[in-house]
């Protein structure tokens, strides 16, 4: 039972920090708070739906295509509205305002183009069968979902810390400026940073939807919330933080599920994040003030 | 009147200041010279408190500045410009000065809610002071203009006005005249000897030699995060560590 | 149309028009003090709560009523101000979404909120005048404050906080009075709010109604109390202006919040605009 639970927490903890991890990446090398992400998460779900259903892909194909969907929304939103408050210099606020806009925009075409009732992904995705480790018994749709999420995390975290790009976006998120002086095509690194994040954004929307089994345009906005949350957690500038910020969350809400009850879940993190504003606003895993990727 | 006594204070690794003692006396215009990155910036940002040196005691008139958030330093008496302009760009010109008065403004909230005799008397007055002050650093006419759109000099201008409009005690002019020409220069020389007669005491920063020479009484020589030499001008022309470090300077740069 | 049969159509528009405008002016007032803060919404709902609760459930005088939904969103202020707003910008502005979202699942699990269901027959007290009045108060006690050195440190504030600390301005203390001030002004709007609706919900105060509040301060321009006002009247009337295409409102907002952010940054109501001498 407990296990089952850890397993939970696990599989739901590490979608959160799938869809924080891109949300941090934007914070972390772009300096924006990219309100859109949710939108991206949700029009990433509704790509792979229409793939699975329409154009008849295998989810093999279908997940990497929406993904890249996903991502070239990012791209867009970043040329077409980042980049121009970037090169204004406008303030924090105009970013943030902008990109309401854009998830706000996105939220009523997806109810336009798809309609507001939840949808769901086709059931025969994956077999009913369960994978068995000792006494837990994971069913493989569950074991899947942790899987992607863990390997694209992996990944990701990786390409920062090992990789001469890494070692770029890294100079970025330090100082655009310098990193600029040092040679570095800092736009075109913007431009693969959100094109990234909101292909691991769209990542996440497609693993949510397959988890909880229902898709809706309203499905980005809550999931925005709970990746603040996660940021906030975890620490609000470092990839690591915001994993393991992910983490906790969907570990405090399955076990606020668990052992309290359902109607607890989102007072409990909540109420945790607030506590942690107050008395810990850098987060519970933050480095202090550095910015790193 | 300021006393700094064993200051150090580090970033991460570097040592910008590195066991610094030294004392401003009351009434006359000290400069602080050293080449690029000697730490001259981080000791005012110390004396104002935005810095919490990790090292050492800091005192002014008696108090203690190292318990003291900025605001209250800054109205214990001590005003000062910034090497890189900190203006408030999008206000006015007079608008810039009377916030400089902000801490002598007496009148309290009930005084600017109902607009109570006080607060127009005490409003009208600061507004007046504010023009002189405009007039004595030669900015005068452009009162209601934006402070963003004046030439680098002006700012400068504007930026030691705000500061006396605090009318401190003791002055910190982080670079007063970078960037600017000759006669600009003069002016800003004539106008900080005119100060002596307010009884302000000046701590200047600054790397143009002529100007400096001109006008300090004593100097302080920083370099590496350390006072080198301390002295009347002729003194410090003359002093070898001195030359040595500007030449150091010269050659790395 | 006679008088009453028109004010029985339009006296919910009306007196939204003024809620909104009071609650454009709440967070014009944060904004002009340079923070981005995000729980104006939130606090609008604590002001409504705490008033309807006072009316409904204690059968307590207007009066009264108004005077708690100003008072407790103040408090609440007071109390989460000090360590939230230690933060600054972007990062003010996380915490005080998640401050929202807090407000609303508090408010979904309480009895005394009604919970899920929220508050209703919540008496129908407010009048016009009220409204009215609340709004005029509001603007005298904003010019006041503008023409004040307070109104000088908040703009100071928002231009150079650091410089503004070293002119020997109290930064935390006025920040904090911008706070508090705001909260209570979103609380009074919610008092006056509560008691024409008949009914209040906690999903009323959620993100989507911080967002709105944001496009009416961004929309107007924040450069004076006139702003805030232009735009709080645009957001409220346009789903009338836009009437037959309802479902298309919430696109709309957001589009014009894209094409504000990117064509008009300054918004509607900018005069510095005219003050900037072009060439220099
Ligand atoms: N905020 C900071 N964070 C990290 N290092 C700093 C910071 N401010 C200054 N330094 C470092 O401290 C040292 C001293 O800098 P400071 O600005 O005090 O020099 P300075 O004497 O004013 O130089 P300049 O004449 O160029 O203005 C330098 O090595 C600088 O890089
Ligand atoms: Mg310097």
């Amino acid at each position: 039972m407990l296990e089952q639970q850890i397993v939970n927490a696990i599989s739901l903890g590490s979608v959160y920090a799938l869809f924080a991890l891109g949300f941090t990446l934007i914070f972390g090398i772009l300096g924006v708070i990219n309100l859109s992400h949710g939108g991206i998460f949700m029009l990433g779900a509704y790509a792979a739906l229409l793939l699975l259903t329409r154009v008849n892909l295998p989810f093999w194909a279908a997940l990497p295509l929406a993904m890249i969907g996903a991502g070239l929304l990012g791209l867009a939103i970043d040329a077409l509205i980042l980049k121009v408050l970037r090169k204004r210099g406008a303030p924090h606020l105009m970013p943030m305002i902008a990109t309401i806009g854009a998830a706000i925009l996105m939220t009523s075409l997806a109810q336009g183009l798809f309609g507001s009732e939840t949808r769901r992904f086709p059931i025969d995705l994956f077999d009913q069968e369960n994978l068995t480790f000792g006494s837990i018994s994971i069913p493989l749709l569950q074991a899947s979902i942790t899987g992607l999420s863990v390997v694209l995390m992996v990944l990701m975290i990786w390409i920062l810390r090992r990789t001469r790009l890494g070692q770029a976006l890294r100079a970025i998120a330090e100082s655009p400026r310098a990193a600029a002086l040092l040679g570095i095509p800092v736009e075109r690194l913007f431009h693969l940073t959100s094109f990234v994040a909101a292909a691991l954004g769209g990542a996440a929307g497609i693993l949510i939807g397959l988890s909880f089994d229902a898709i809706s345009p309203f499905m980005g906005q809550p999931m925005l919330h709970k990746g603040i949350a996660a940021i906030i957690l975890g620490g609000l500038e470092a990839v690591r933080a915001a994993v393991l910020g992910g983490l906790f969350l969907g570990a405090t809400e399955v076990f606020a599920v668990t052992f309290l009850s359902s109607e607890y879940r989102d007072a409990l993190s909540f109420g945790l994040l607030f506590l942690v504003l107050l008395w810990r606003p850098q987060g519970l895993f933050g480095a202090a003030a550095t910015r790193s990727a | 009147m300021l006393a700094l006594h064993r200051i150090s204070h580090h970033f991460g690794g570097v040592r910008a200041l590195d066991d610094v003692t030294l004392t401003v006396e009351k009434g006359g215009i000290q400069g602080l010279i050293g080449p690029n990155g000697a730490g001259k910036t981080t000791l005012f940002n110390v004396i104002t408190g935005l810095f919490r040196p990790s090292e050492g005691t800091l005192s002014f008139e008696g108090h203690n500045l190292l318990q003291m958030p900025p605001h209250r330093i800054a109205t214990c008496g001590i005003a000062r410009t910034f090497q890189n302009i900190r203006l408030f760009s999008e206000m006015t010109l007079i608008d810039n000065v009377v916030v400089g008065m902000h801490a002598r403004l007496a009148y309290g909230t009930l005084g600017w809610m109902l607009r109570t005799r006080a607060f127009r008397q005490a409003e009208a007055g600061a507004r007046q002071q504010a023009r002189q002050l405009l007039e004595r650093v030669g900015l005068a006419g452009h009162d209601n203009e934006l402070a963003g759109n004046l030439s680098y000099g002006n700012q400068r201008k504007l930026e030691i006005a705000r500061a006396l409009a605090a009318e401190p005690r003791l002055l910190l002019l982080d670079e007063p005249v970078a960037g600017m020409n000759s006669t600009e220069k003069n002016e800003i020389m004539s106008l900080v000897k005119s100060l002596r007669q307010d009884h302000m005491t000046v701590l200047l920063i600054e790397h143009d030699m002529r100007f400096v020479m001109g006008l300090c009484d004593t100097l302080a020589v920083l370099n590496f995060g350390h006072v080198i030499a301390q002295g009347s001008p002729a003194q410090i022309q003359a002093n070898p560590a001195v030359i040595e470090a500007y030449l150091g300077q010269e050659e790395s740069a | 149309m006679d008088w009453s049969s028109w004010w029985a159509t339009y006296s919910t528009l009306v007196l939204s028009l003024g809620v909104y405008g009071l609650m454009a002016l709440s967070i014009y007032l944060t904004l002009s003090c340079g923070l981005l803060s995000l729980a104006n919404a939130a606090f609008m709902g604590i002001g409504a709560y705490a008033s309807a609760i006072v009316t409904l459930q204690y059968e307590g005088s207007f009066p009264a009523a108004l005077l708690l939904g100003t008072a407790a969103p103040a408090a609440v202020a007071l109390l989460i101000g000090v360590p939230v707003l230690r933060l600054s910008g972007v990062y003010l502005a996380m915490a005080t979404l998640g401050f929202g979202e807090v407000v609303r699942v508090i408010a979904l699990n309480l009895e005394i909120t009604g919970g899920p269901l929220g508050l209703n027959g919540i008496p129908l007290l407010t009048e016009w005048w009220h409204v009215l009045l609340a709004l005029v108060v509001t603007v005298a006690l904003l010019q006041a404050l503008r023409h004040s050195k307070v109104g000088r440190a908040f703009e100071a504030i928002r231009e150079d906080e650091t410089a503004a600390r070293l002119m020997g301005i109290a930064t935390e203390r006025v920040k904090l009075l911008a706070f508090v001030l705001g909260a209570a002004i979103a609380g009074l709007a919610g008092g006056l709010n509560a008691h024409y609706t008949f009914t209040l919900s906690p999903g009323n105060f959620g993100f989507e109604s911080a967002v709105d509040i944001l496009t009416m301060a961004v929309l107007g321009g924040i450069q004076g109390v006139a702003g805030p006002l232009l735009g709080g009247a645009l957001i409220t009337l346009l789903p009338e202006l836009l009437r037959g295409l309802q479902e298309f409102r919430m696109a709309a907002n957001g589009l014009i919040l894209i094409a504000v952010v990117l064509f008009m940054p300054q918004g509607i109501w900018a005069p510095l605009r005219f003050r900037r001498r072009p060439g220099k």
